[in-house]
């Protein structure tokens, strides 16, 4: 009798666990946006990272291990870019099923091109990515690539549901399709336009909608700009000219501020991540307010 | 009791790790039916620069060396006492002389910012990776300029159902919060005064087993416990010792040629438990542990020469250590945040104590053989706060606040004041460098002149340079 109510039990765990969603955790919310849409009611995403802050700098709280615990999917960025608090999490987290290397584990960057990788690899260059840039999701036109990947992996660990997951992704891609030719009708004045920014944030946005980079604010990657640093930024922009002064949302403004004054050059805070600003709700809408944000 | 289980407790974990199902299965590339109904994907291409020639190489194992980072630990140091002095001073019933003065444990190297002037404190080198798909190693190779030492050499499963993780080797103990971490991850130059008092400058940093459960719960829930050789400084040991072992006759009270003979403790003899959680408030992150350690002591100073006040004596006891931790860290964006945490370690020693006193009459060593309690405890409060990118404050207080010593029932009039407080202001370039400017109010070392014990204050101000290079794995919380 004991057996059986064990047994029955069991089955019901089972039975309830068969009907759940899967458990899907990405590191950053623009990740967690696009898995959510292709898992759509089949998926429960979470996000460890929040969108308003430094990529590079998440605090690996240890509540963010409880949550990879219980993960079946952990969605990254890659490139680096979760170097410095990712691993001790990961591996906190007891979680055989979403270590590196694993079906669990979907590294994102190794589904795109990256461009800016350095010829040499030293520190004394400030705080560089081996890979290559890791901001690749701020070109849009690279979003389905990264949407496929997300797709294809939810079919392999959850076959039954493969054909809603398709459904899904073929929605969104179609979707984003046009929303790209949208975007990119409405910078199509920007093209060949001179921009500064912070850091090597915004490169791919740039390539995408033609736009050329003349200094960055940091003189590293990672370290902050003295004084005499500003001076030549300023003077690069006053003798080069440039549309936009660029700064993201984490770092301080002034420095950015400075420039944009100094030089006469108009300053513009360019989210980057969904919850960079409160506009930037979904991906979507990131990419509309970046839009809007610069639009002549 | 307690030894069968953890032996059990082991031989399970082994079984379940030798499961096929416990092991994840590993990504072959998408699935296969998944791929042909999607074709357009973009397929991985990756010619970086500076990538291995294309040139044939089939038996190379460069690809696979480990992650090794090298740690170097530089200070200069200002202190109103002479380094001789300073090496005499004692925290009285809790350690005689500087951390390492004994050499009991196999070793000896420099303490902490032990010089005036220059002090290379240390080199660490860290190795990292995974052994196979079933185990993890980690080294921590501590060097100095006379010598190097195993400070860490353990490896771990990675493939253990259920949230458990076993390790095994030499490592630092999972007891209370600061034991576990690095000198480097510290956020003041030393460690906190109840550390130090009650398990010396290697902390509990001993060969043995550790078994972890992270519980499968909505927040952090970590439960540990550790079997341990046991073989720390201050509070436990193994090791069995004569009190006749300098070879000369030992009478007692009486007369009589007295010897006394300790067998030594086999096997673990020191066990270890702790819980800890964490949770978030919004940006407050909050962590709570509670610790304890118990085993058994077994303290040789009859030959120590150096130990003045006390006299030589050995001690045979059983000894617990209960430790609760707090820590409250309010992350204000990403650069920015203020750290409060603090620790409270009680210590309760229970065994007997062999002294070996000058007699006059006799001009002979006589045995003393009597029954000891100690019952101590020390805490430590410290702020941290970044408010700045590469600027950071802190301001510490520790203390050793009980410190009642019963020798055959008679309670002993023993010093109950030490603290110590301390500021300190850092310049953090960037992640792998630091430049730390530390002053300590030092009031919790004594001085015997005369036979008499007094507080002597010290004054310290430390310039620590601390930095890394290599690939350095991402610390923990």
């Amino acid at each position: 009798m004991k057996r059986m109510t064990i047994t029955l039990l069991f089955l019901l765990l089972g039975a309830t666990w068969g009907e759940a969603k899967l458990n899907v955790v990405a590191t950053y919310p623009w990740i967690a946006d696009i898995a959510g849409r292709i898992g759509g009611e089949y998926a429960s995403v979470q996000s460890l990272a929040r969108g308003n802050w430094d990529p590079h700098f998440v605090a690996p709280k240890p509540s963010l291990i409880a949550t990879v615990r219980r993960a079946d999917l952990v969605i990254i960025n890659g490139a680096e870019l979760e170097i410095g608090w990712l691993p001790p999490v990961l591996r906190e987290s007891r979680n055989a099923r979403v270590q590196v290397g694993t079906k669990g584990f979907l590294d994102l960057s190794a589904h795109v091109d990256l461009i800016d990788v350095p010829k040499n690899v030293s520190r004394s260059e400030g705080d560089v990515h081996p890979s290559g840039n890791p901001h690749y999701h701020l070109d849009p036109r690279r979003v389905p690539a990264l949407a496929a990947a997300i797709r294809t992996r939810l079919c392999s660990l959850d076959r039954e549901r493969c054909g809603a997951y398709e459904k899904n992704y073929t929605a969104f891609a179609a979707d984003w399709h046009k929303r790209c030719a949208r975007w990119e009708q409405a910078l199509a004045g920007l093209k060949g336009a001179r921009v500064v920014q912070y850091h090597r944030l915004f490169n791919y946005f740039f390539a995408r909608f033609g736009l050329t980079r003349i200094v960055e604010i940091e003189p590293l990657p990672g370290i902050p700009p003295s004084s005499g640093h500003l001076v030549r930024v300023i003077d690069t922009v006053k003798r080069q000219g440039a549309a936009f002064i660029l700064t993201d949302v984490y770092h301080s403004r002034e420095p950015g501020r400075l420039v944009a004054e100094k030089a006469g050059v108009r300053l513009v805070v360019l989210p980057h991540d969904v919850g960079a600003v409160p506009e930037a709700t979904d991906i979507v809408s990131l990419f509309d307010e970046m839009v809007r944000r610069l639009a002549p | 009791m307690i030894r069968r289980i953890a032996i059990a407790v082991c031989i399970a974990g082994f079984i379940a790790l030798a499961r096929d199902s416990a092991i994840a299965q590993r990504d072959d590339g998408p699935a296969g039916p998944v791929e042909t109904t999607v074709p357009a994907e973009p397929e991985r291409k990756k010619e970086n620069a500076g990538e291995a020639p294309s040139g044939s190489a089939p038996f190379s194992h460069s690809k696979f060396v480990p992650d090794l980072s090298f740690v170097l630990d530089f200070s200069a140091v200002a202190r109103d006492l002479e380094d001789r002095k300073f090496a005499a001073l004692s925290i009285p019933e809790f350690m005689h002389g500087p951390a390492h003065a004994h050499e009991g444990h196999g070793h000896s190297h420099a303490a902490m910012n032990e010089k005036r002037g220059f002090n290379l404190n240390y080199g660490e080198l860290f190795l990292f990776a995974p052994v196979d798909p079933y185990f993890e190693l980690t080294g921590v190779l501590h060097l100095s300029t006379t010598g190097v030492e195993i400070e860490e050499g353990y490896f771990a499963t990675t493939c253990l159902p259920y949230g458990f993780q076993f390790k095994g080797g030499k490592f630092f103990s999972g007891f209370g919060r600061i034991n576990a971490q690095h000198a480097h991850q510290w956020d003041f130059s030393e460690q906190p005064l109840p550390y130090l008092a009650f398990f010396g400058a290697h902390g509990i940093n001993e060969v043995g087993a550790q078994l972890t459960w992270l519980a499968p719960v909505g927040f952090y829930l970590l439960v540990g416990g550790e079997a341990l050789q046991g073989q720390n400084e201050s509070s436990f040991g193994s090791e069995g010792f004569q009190t006749h072992a300098g070879g000369t006759p030992i009478v007692d009270a009486t007369g009589e040629t007295a010897s006394v003979d300790i067998d030594g403790s086999n096997g673990p003899n020191l066990y270890t438990g702790f819980v800890k959680t964490s949770f978030d408030i919004g940006d407050l992150t909050v962590m709570i542990g509670a610790s304890a350690a118990n085993g058994t002591t077994r303290i040789n100073h009859e030959l120590d020469e150096d130990n003045q006040e006390e006299g030589r004596h050995a001690v045979k006891a059983h000894t617990w250590v209960y430790g609760g931790e707090l820590t409250l860290k309010y992350l204000i964006d990403s650069y920015r945040y203020v750290s409060l945490q603090g620790e409270y370690l009680h210590r309760l020693m229970d065994g007997t104590r062999y002294g070996l006193v000058y007699d006059d009459v006799s001009a002979l060593d006589v045995l003393s053989v009597k029954n000891l309690i100690k019952e101590q405890s020390g805490w430590y409060a410290q702020l941290a706060v970044k408010p700045f990118l590469r600027w950071r404050f802190g301001a510490r207080y520790d203390a050793l606040n009980l410190n009642r010593v019963v020798i055959d029932n008679e309670t002993q009039d023993t010093k109950n004041d030490f603290s110590r407080a301390s500021a300190m202001i850092e310049f953090v370039p960037s992640e792998f460098a630091r430049i730390r400017l530390q002053y300590n109010y030092d009031r919790s070392r004594y001085e015997t002149v005369e036979e008499v014990t007094r507080l002597k204050t010290v004054h310290e101000v430390i310039l620590q340079f601390t930095m890394a290079i290599g690939a350095h794995g991402a610390h923990a919380f």
